[in-house]
């Protein structure tokens, strides 16, 4: 697996055109030796405070989307106004572009560092960009400063480095399980439908029937 | 882009019935999912409301299942076209009723892209101050501005009322349209009245909504401007909302043969020969299909150009002219390229440059910074106009969309597998297009910032 250098990263947009990136705004200022800036999007989802103690993923889905739904707030923000991240505050946000790999790249998304230094984290665990990946990044952001963060739409808040290798059999839009494939815009989470979930639920069925059920000598 | 077949030509009423049967579709679709979004269920009354209108959308979905029926019928039986088309207007009008309440669900609705569309009308020439959008669960909102709405009811009550809301427009969008960004066009007509007015005395003046009245050349200058802002757009929005109200028993409030009329002056001009296959003959024909129907509303069936229209239309388009830019249209292989990013299921927010055919060579020989820098200064793309995204959006509509309906309702389709296919490729199109429309206005200030 290596990583792709500017020229490279050129040739797969615009002469094989198996990557998309769009809109492409500046490429003198977003190209870096190794890396691609992505901008930030207009749509943001943040998290609220709720009466619900927690989010409990044993519920019916209908539920637990209801509950989710209590604890987060939607919010397009105009490209001459500022989504304020306050220190301390988390939101996510997503990329100002539509993005697609082809099945032999993977990309990573990395903050900048004029952002790290204001204390702006713009992803906490999920950096990875399958192979076969199509819609807008996720970014998840966290403000770990002192100072309230101006954000703008538009403004070059992460890049993405790109990465070669053989051809997945599973691109991101073939698997099996794919819970933002296609997002265009920051989804929340949608854990609840990881398989786990239900063989956990089951057993917790199966359990209290078996409480349930007298024994017998 | 070609094969599209005029509804005009020999099968007028079966492509009206599939483009109602359609549109009855598209906004069950979107009510359901307003109805749907779990927002609504964090309250015990939003919950409850929702059970409600859910039980009033398995109504809907009864008689849009009868409609389909009927339509298969009319394939043998012509004569069964005008209660076929009742059939769909029962739907429709019940989605009406659902719509009306809405605002029971004791939501505030986010205006979302819709607010940043028309700031972008506004940064994109239209002389006005930025207006305020309000959303409504009122389903025939007229597009008409909410001040002069309110002083003249206030007018017809006996009060006396002096101007009202003048400092910016304040136009009503209905919740359904939020979702749908093909629909905001509309709002133009709401707009254009604000500029022409702003022209004329108040007093006196009837609303958009008073067609039958309505004095010509404020109706004229109205179209002009709309039209003259996003182009064809505008007449397609306008036909559609036109059709869905009468065929659901709804107040006209539209002039809709100016519309039609002006539109062959100011949109994009039909094409010499085969006008009757284009996108643009479509767009016509199915605007006279419409306005022809005797749905009550305007100059009934008087689409076709009037002698007196000449110097009407001629007079406004000089009026339009001064007032607005020339609207930024794609041209016909600009819009073939978008319509097929969207169905490969890109958004349409910019052109793709436009690279030499040398560019593989030197960007192979590429040697240093300067070599860089001066290859990839011409390597961006370009965002696109709204009227070029809406238009690429109408034809899609037009093309795929229609198409895809038609041949779920004539197959043998399981009506959940319809409505969930139906769904799926509605959805995905209304979010390109919002997407669309938020990445090309972003780009737009950057790419302004550097050209100057």
């Amino acid at each position: 697996m290596s990583i792709l250098n500017e020229r490279e990263i050129l040739h797969r947009l615009l002469v094989a055109r198996d990557v998309v990136v769009t809109p492409i705004v500046d490429l003198a200022t977003q190209l870096g030796p190794t890396s691609l800036d992505v901008r930030l999007g207009t749509r943001f989802q943040a998290q609220k405070r709720s009466a619900l103690p927690y989010i409990e993923p044993m519920q019916d889905e209908a539920a637990l989307r209801a509950d989710i739904a209590a604890y987060t707030q939607d919010y397009v923000v105009l490209p001459t106004e500022p989504y304020v991240l306050h220190p301390g505050d988390f939101a996510l946000g997503c990329t100002l572009e539509f993005i697609r790999l082809p099945a032999d790249l993977s990309a990573r998304l990395e903050g900048r560092s004029s952002w790290g230094r204001l204390g702006l984290q713009i992803h906490s665990t999920a950096g990875f960009v399958d192979p076969g990946f199509a819609g807008v990044i996720t970014f998840e952001l966290s403000n770990l400063g002192k100072v309230p963060i101006p954000l703008y739409p538009g403004l070059r808040i992460g890049q993405l480095c790109f990465y070669t290798g053989q051809p997945s059999m599973i691109p991101y839009r073939s698997k099996k399980l794919t819970k933002y494939a296609g997002q265009i815009a920051p989804m929340g989470s949608a854990f609840y439908l990881d398989p786990e979930y239900r063989a956990i639920r089951h057993e917790q069925q199966a359990e209290k029937d078996r409480t349930a059920t007298p024994a017998t000598d | 882009m070609s094969g599209i077949a005029s509804p005009t030509l020999g099968d007028t009423t079966r492509a009206l019935i599939f483009a109602a049967f359609c549109e009855a579709c598209e906004r069950y679709i979107a009510v359901r999912t307003l109805i749907e979004d779990p927002r609504h269920q964090t309250r015990r009354q939003g919950t409850a409301m929702t059970r409600l209108l859910q039980e009033g959308l398995v109504s809907v979905q009864a008689a849009l299942r009868s409609a389909r029926e009927a339509i298969k019928e009319t394939e043998r039986h012509p004569d069964l076209v005008p209660s076929t088309l009742a059939a769909i207007g029962i739907a429709l009008a019940g989605l009406r009723q659902i719509h009306g309440h809405l605002g029971y669900l004791g939501v505030r609705w986010p205006l979302g892209t819709a607010d940043l569309f028309v700031r972008k009308l506004v940064a994109e020439g239209l002389p006005l101050p930025v207006p305020t959008l309000c959303a409504t669960d009122r389903p025939d909102s007229d597009s008409a501005d909410l001040g002069r709405e309110l002083a003249a009811r206030l007018l017809a009550t006996g009060l006396s009322a002096g101007p009202m809301g003048a400092a910016t427009p304040l136009l009503a969008l209905p919740v359904t349209d939020l979702l749908e960004p093909l629909s905001w066009p509309v709002l133009l007509l709401g707009l254009a009245a604000a500029i022409v007015d702003a022209d004329v005395p108040e007093d006196g003046v009837p609303g958009i909504g008073d067609q039958e009245g309505g004095d010509p050349v404020r109706q004229a200058r109205i179209a002009a401007l709309a039209a003259r802002t996003v182009g064809e757009p505008v007449h397609m929005a306008s036909a559609m909302r036109a059709l869905r109200a009468g065929l659901a028993g709804g107040p006209g409030w539209v002039d809709l043969g100016t519309l039609h009329r002006a539109s062959l002056v100011y949109a994009q001009p039909l094409g010499d020969d085969d006008t009757e296959t284009t996108p643009s003959g479509y767009l016509h024909g199915l605007l006279e299909a419409v306005a022809g129907g005797n749905f009550g509303w305007g100059r009934k069936g008087s689409t076709h150009r009037l002698p007196e229209d000449e110097a009407l239309l001629g007079d406004a388009a000089v009026w339009a002219a001064a007032r607005l830019p020339a609207p930024s249209l794609a041209s016909s292989e600009e819009l073939d390229l978008l319509v097929s990013a969207l169905d490969d299921g890109r958004p349409i927010n910019a052109y793709p440059p436009a690279l030499g055919a040398d560019f593989a060579e030197r960007l192979a020989a590429m040697g240093d910074a300067d070599a860089f820098y001066a290859l990839v200064g011409r390597a961006n793309e370009r965002p696109c106009s709204l009227a070029a995204i809406l238009a690429a959006g109408w034809r899609y509509k037009l093309q795929r969309t229609h198409a895809l309906c038609r041949e779920l309702v004539l197959a043998e389709t399981p009506w959940e597998r319809l409505v969930d296919t139906m769904a799926g490729h509605v959805l995905e199109r209304w979010a390109l297009l919002a997407q669309s429309m938020e990445a090309a206005y972003v780009q737009q200030i950057f790419a302004r910032e550097h050209d100057r």
